[in-house]
């Protein structure tokens, strides 16, 4: 334990943006001076800033914490504490949700200028912030799993945020239904290693976890130790699953994107979705497996076929490749960053599956480099829709072309996320991207491009799964590479092909200066990260030979990389997309073979898979509970309902008006009373009894 | 020799020819005389009991006097109430004054 305790400083990371949503949020309630909101907002954001900025713990000591507050206190001192425990790891992510919640804020000011409810929104956005940092430092179960929730809540509020919009609304419950999916599974996972580790305490539960492998005796009341090791894990990946967009729970982040703009650039791409992948770095020690490789439970889980790591691994790797694919062939400007998104944190969970510091730090890495440019790309598409929001279809990238004459600024910025987006050197996504694919050859045991490979049994996921990452990876280089120049082109290139198009203008500097703010992080952050080794050295306490970088493995990226845009030069950019005879214009895309493109347009069938779901199996169980709800719950209350109606029916028939008939009953009441009394006294007090008997007897001979 | 039992029976007697009275007569006059044969069984068994188990006390006295004056009290009102009844219904037959009926 390096902790410094009582740094009371370190509350305002939290409470800071939270006193903020409250004066918004009254600001919301009363109607009045509504556009103040933002100030205060900005303000808080600041404030957390500050702090986190003065408290950040060093790179050799342990954390920063202060876990004095009891929030419950269950049975025998059985506690739940609210704490901030601000280790390496939760700095680095402290920084980017606040950097990136305070530019998406300012950018805010400009985009719903004029909006009904302009208070409310910065109520919401700071309310998420705050909830989202206290998900970061959360140091036990319990608030990891509030807080995780709150920005659930907080999410559904702003993807409704137009809530009258139909679409809108539809969309906000879908995102909560889906994500409630995974956290089923999270919510199972705390209460079974709560139960095992009798604390939700995270150091408690980790030293409870770690003791499993060398311990002979049952630790959980509930499973085996062996079960425990592999059930922990998956379970709260199920959380991560839905929180993060990975298959087959991505399906809620499309749809999100029928929030504003700036809140998809926040919650949808930058920090919430990176939640899960936050979760999972964070608890790698569980993901790893039990503290002592060498032991016999552990070795046990580890030849069991799939380990945990290689589960994280798989999933990571089909959502990158689903994503992906589906992105290409998607024409709303907004759905294209979506599945992006999902992609990239596909990424964000292969590197997670290769396991150890080495895995974490990768998957930091890219989370870092991605909330910078993918904030700045949506701030970017934010910006071309609002100077199209006249257009019937504000977000068809069909009917845009040429942009870039009338809106230079969200042209160039838009061109460096997309090259940070598809690994161009020396932009941010290139370093990240290529870390991973590094790391995952590395696992994988490969001998190849410069990488010698080592795989020690126990610790990291099986080889061949981290072979399959590997692959995945390159080939989704050339997709995102693909995509990516295919959006810019599309937007920016050519000639107008509609009529809101060709009279689009530059939005105001409120919204030009965070997208240049956001550009340069987006150029430098990961060169400046990977060259002063900052970001590994932070946050490992050695530097790992598997996160080296290869020069062989960089060039197949790029040059791959270089491919896919090549691809969508030859598509978009060479001769461009003509502005057609119909309404819409067609889209090249559309050449590929028809039974591909069927399935990606489609978007891999798997809405219809969830629908099909919902449309049999949650109708049968809903068919089943309506049944028992109709006749056994609705019974219990109907008839009740008729018993009270039928004794008061009876009642009435008595109620004859005859008073003698009153009198009658009042006289048998009484002596029914009596006689009651009479055999209570002997029955239960005899000697009472006893006393009138001899009384009377006495009396008598008197 | 004539014992407590034998004024506890005849008190006995007249509750239940009075409670049998109140129950069944359908005129309100007669029903009202018999509720007086039940206040002077009560009256009877209070003096009963004072003879020959508390000879010294004086409360039984006490309690006989306030339940000659409710009597008392209690058939003025019962009389009054009766006469209003027979000038409102034109009758004393409780069958047929039914207001109350549920």
């Amino acid at each position: 334990m390096g902790g410094l305790h009582g740094q009371s400083g370190l509350w305002l990371i939290v409470l800071a943006p939270l006193a903020g949503a409250c004066v918004a949020g009254a600001l919301a309630i009363a109607r009045k001076g509504e556009r103040l909101a933002p100030l205060i907002t900005l303000a808080g954001a600041a404030a957390a800033g500050l702090s986190a900025l003065m408290n950040r713990p060093s790179r050799s000591a342990g954390y920063l914490g202060d876990t004095d507050l009891t929030w419950l206190t269950i049975g025998n001192g059985f506690r739940i504490s609210l704490g901030v425990h601000l280790d390496h790891l939760a700095w680095v992510l402290v920084g980017v949700v606040i950097a990136v919640s305070f530019l998406v804020q300012l950018y805010s000011i400009g985009y719903m200028r004029g909006e009904n409810g302009f208070a409310r929104y910065f109520a919401y956005l700071s309310l998420f912030t705050a909830s989202m940092l206290g998900l970061v430092v959360a140091d036990n179960l319990v608030q990891l799993y509030a807080c995780w929730e709150l920005v659930g809540i907080c999410s559904y509020l702003l993807i409704g945020f137009w809530w009258h919009k139909p679409s809108a609304a539809a969309a906000s419950k879908k995102a909560f239904v889906v994500t409630r999916f995974g956290d089923v599974g999270f919510l199972l996972g705390v209460i079974l290693l709560a139960t095992a580790a009798g604390s939700f305490d995270l150091d408690r539960v980790r030293s409870m976890f770690q003791s499993l492998g060398t311990v002979s005796q049952q630790v959980s009341p509930l499973v085996s130790n062996e079960a425990l090791l592999w059930l922990a894990p998956i379970l709260l990946l199920c959380g991560a699953v839905g929180k993060s967009a990975q298959f087959p729970l991505h399906i809620w982040l499309p749809d999100a994107m029928e929030g504003p703009t700036p809140v998809s650039a926040l919650i949808h791409a930058a920090t919430m979705v990176a939640a899960g992948v936050y979760m999972v770095a964070r608890l790698m020690w569980m993901f790893a497996g039990g503290g002592d490789a060498e032991s016999a439970t552990v070795q046990t889980v580890a030849s069991s076929g799939l380990t945990p790591l290689a589960v994280v691994l798989l999933v990571g790797s089909i959502t990158a490749f689903i994503g992906a694919t589906i992105a290409l062939v998607q024409t709303d400007i907004k759905k294209v960053l979506a599945y992006s998104t999902i992609s990239q944190l596909g990424f964000m969970m292969m590197a997670l599956g290769a396991g150890g510091e080495a895995g974490q730090s990768t998957a930091i890495f890219h989370l870092v480099t991605h909330a910078f440019f993918k904030a700045l790309l949506f701030l970017t598409a934010g910006s071309v829709i609002h100077a199209l929001h006249h257009a019937a279809d504000p977000n068809d990238m069909r009917l845009m072309g040429g942009l870039w004459r009338r809106m230079p600024i969200t042209a160039a910025t838009c061109g460096i996320g997309v090259l940070a987006l598809a690994g161009f050197p020396p932009f941010a996504g290139f370093w990240s991207k290529d870390a991973i694919i590094g790391l995952l050859l590395h696992r994988s045991g490969a001998q190849l491009l410069g990488v010698s490979g080592q795989v020690t049994p126990g610790h990291g996921p099986e080889p061949w799964a981290a072979a399959i990452g590997a692959t995945v990876a390159v080939v989704v280089t050339l997709l995102t590479a693909l995509y990516a120049v295919r959006l810019w082109l599309m937007v920016f290139a050519g000639a107008a092909r509609s009529h809101d198009a060709d009279s689009a203008r530059e939005s105001s500097v409120w919204m030009t200066l965070p997208l240049v703010i956001l550009a340069v992080p987006s150029v430098l952050v990961g060169g400046w990260l990977h060259h002063g080794n900052l970001l590994h050295g932070y946050l490992t306490a050695h530097m790992a030979h598997e996160l080296e970088m290869h020069l062989p493995v960089a060039a197949v990226a790029t040059v791959l990389g270089l491919a896919g845009a090549a691809a969508a030069w030859s598509l978009y950019g060479r001769r461009p997309v003509a502005a057609g005879s119909g309404s819409v214009p067609s889209d090249p895309i559309t050449r590929m073979p028809a039974p591909i493109y069927a399935l990606l347009v489609n978007l891999w069938y798997v809405d219809r898979f969830w629908t099909w779901v919902g449309r049999s199996f949650a109708m049968a169980v809903a068919t089943l509970i309506a049944w028992f709800d109709r006749n056994v719950v609705d019974g219990a209350v109907r008839g009740s309902g008729r018993v009270v109606a039928a004794i008061g029916s009876a009642m009435a028939r008595s109620t004859n008006g005859q008073p003698q008939t009153y009198a009658a009953m009042v006289l048998a009441a009484t002596v029914a009373l009596i006689l009651l009394m009479a055999l209570y006294e002997t029955a239960a007090a005899p000697a009472a009894g006893a006393t009138a008997v001899r009384l009377a007897e006495w009396a008598v001979r008197r | 020799m004539i014992g407590l039992p034998h004024y506890l029976v005849v008190g006995s007697i007249l509750f239940g020819i009075g409670a049998f009275g109140t129950l069944t007569r359908r005129n309100a006059i007669a029903v009202l005389l018999s509720v007086e044969l039940m206040l002077n069984a009560a009256n009877l068994n209070f003096l009963a009991f004072w003879r020959f188990l508390t000879p010294a006390a004086m409360e039984p006295h006490v309690f006989v006097l306030i339940g000659l004056t409710v009597a008392a009290a209690e058939a003025a009102i019962g009389l009054a109430i009766v006469l209003n009844v027979y000038r409102e219904y034109g009758t004393v037959n409780l069958d047929q004054i039914a207001e109350l009926r549920g």
